[in-house]
């Protein structure tokens, strides 16, 4: 909804844009647009340089607004222009719709997780619980514990008590002759002792006693979710990244084994000089006087 | 009634000169303008209102070629007449 000034206003700001006292601008302002409607009356047409044209056409005012008046309103948006969209283009918007939509669907778990998981006050629920049970014990029909869940709805209370109202709609839209029993089993929640807390299943059984300490799961589960998601939609770089690391391992495994079997191949040379040296010349001396 | 005629008889009407007739006219096109881009709309009682309609950016496609555009948003001004000034044009 647009705010809406009246023409006190016009008649300040006019008065302020053009060094006017407001009687003066309030003068002009009535006769400009008295004139306008006088002759739209006499079913005249008004062509007026800024503003636009005025006509009458089967006792309706038309009004046209001038190019400059139009440009003028658009302004905020000059510097945008039409932009054709080509092929990849719709893939593009598409697959950033899609990532947006699955966001959004993350986002929506996450806060039914957390409505689900929401601590109810004991002392603040037993009202609300009354006021389930009464209208069930009453009068079985399935509108008035709506409409009780409705009156929980507006009392802010938590949603374990509309789980309860669900479970109530249920009972009874399936046997009408069943209400005793379901007010017991409403009952029972009370004296149960709280079962364990596990937000990651909703299962429709919720009882009102829940949950110790349910915001750090929700947290952790929420955490989860969102490493999940960083995990199905990881980024092309990241993916890169880890190639390269492969294969700079692979390239570096490569150059180890070519080097150590280099070594090894000149170490044992060495070795084997050491072990088995070639006949020098002094062996060659001592066999010449045998000649 | 063109746009001359009309600054003749708002100047008489007011007792300004013409040229300062049109100068006052000009400023106050340009005030309604301004309050349209800022989304604000005008009522000028026994006259009509002027509203502001912004229309956001929307894709649309040519019935013949198929080619899609992204238009982007604008503003349209749009004049709706007062409850007087309607039964003025009934009567006449």
């Amino acid at each position: 909804m647009n705010d809406i000034i009246t023409i006190d206003n016009l008649i300040a700001r006019l008065a302020i844009a053009e060094n006017l006292s407001e009687n003066d601008s309030k003068i002009f302002i009535t006769e400009y647009f008295g004139l306008i409607s006088h002759a739209l009356a006499r079913k005249e047409s008004v062509i007026i340089k800024g503003l636009g044209t005025f006509s009458v056409e089967n006792d309706e005012v038309i009004f046209v607004p001038d190019e400059t008046l139009a440009a003028t309103a658009n302004e905020p948006f000059e510097m945008f222009s039409p932009i054709r969209i080509e092929d990849g283009m719709e893939d593009l918007i598409a697959e950033s719709a899609e990532k947006e939509i699955d966001k959004q669907n993350l986002i929506e778990e996450n806060t039914v997780t957390a409505s689900i998981a929401v601590p109810p006050i004991e002392d603040e629920k037993n009202p609300a619980e009354e006021q389930v049970m009464e209208p069930v014990k009453t009068s079985p029909d399935s509108q008035e514990a709506e409409s009780s869940a409705d009156s929980d709805a507006e009392l802010g209370t938590a949603t374990a008590s509309d789980v309860i109202v669900e479970e109530v709609v249920e009972a009874t839209s399936g046997k009408g002759s069943d209400t005793p029993q379901i007010s017991d089993e409403i009952a029972e929640p009370q004296k149960k002792t709280p079962p364990p807390f596990r937000p990651s299943v909703f299962q429709g059984n919720v009882s009102l006693q829940q949950t110790p300490q349910p915001s750090q799961e929700v947290k952790s589960q929420s955490e989860n979710l969102i490493e999940y998601y960083d995990d199905k939609y990881e980024p092309e770089h990241a993916v890169m990244r880890r190639s390269t690391a492969i294969i700079c391992i692979i390239v570096a495994v490569i150059v180890s084994l070519i080097i150590g079997i280099a070594a090894g191949y000149l170490g044992h040379k060495k070795i084997s000089n050491i072990l088995a040296p070639t006949p020098t010349t002094e062996v060659a001396q001592s066999t010449e006087p045998t000649e | 009634m063109d746009n001359r005629s009309f600054n003749a008889l708002l100047a008489k009407a007011t007792g300004n000169d013409v040229r300062q007739t049109t100068r006052l006219s000009k400023a106050l096109t340009q005030i309604i303008g301004k309050n349209m881009a800022e989304g604000i709309n005008i009522a000028v009682p026994g006259f009509g209102e002027f509203r502001s309609v912004k229309e956001n950016e929307h894709i649309v496609t040519d019935p013949k070629s198929g080619e899609r555009t992204l238009l982007p948003p604008s503003i349209t001004v749009r004049f709706k007449a007062g409850s007087r000034l309607r039964k003025n044009i009934a009567k006449s």
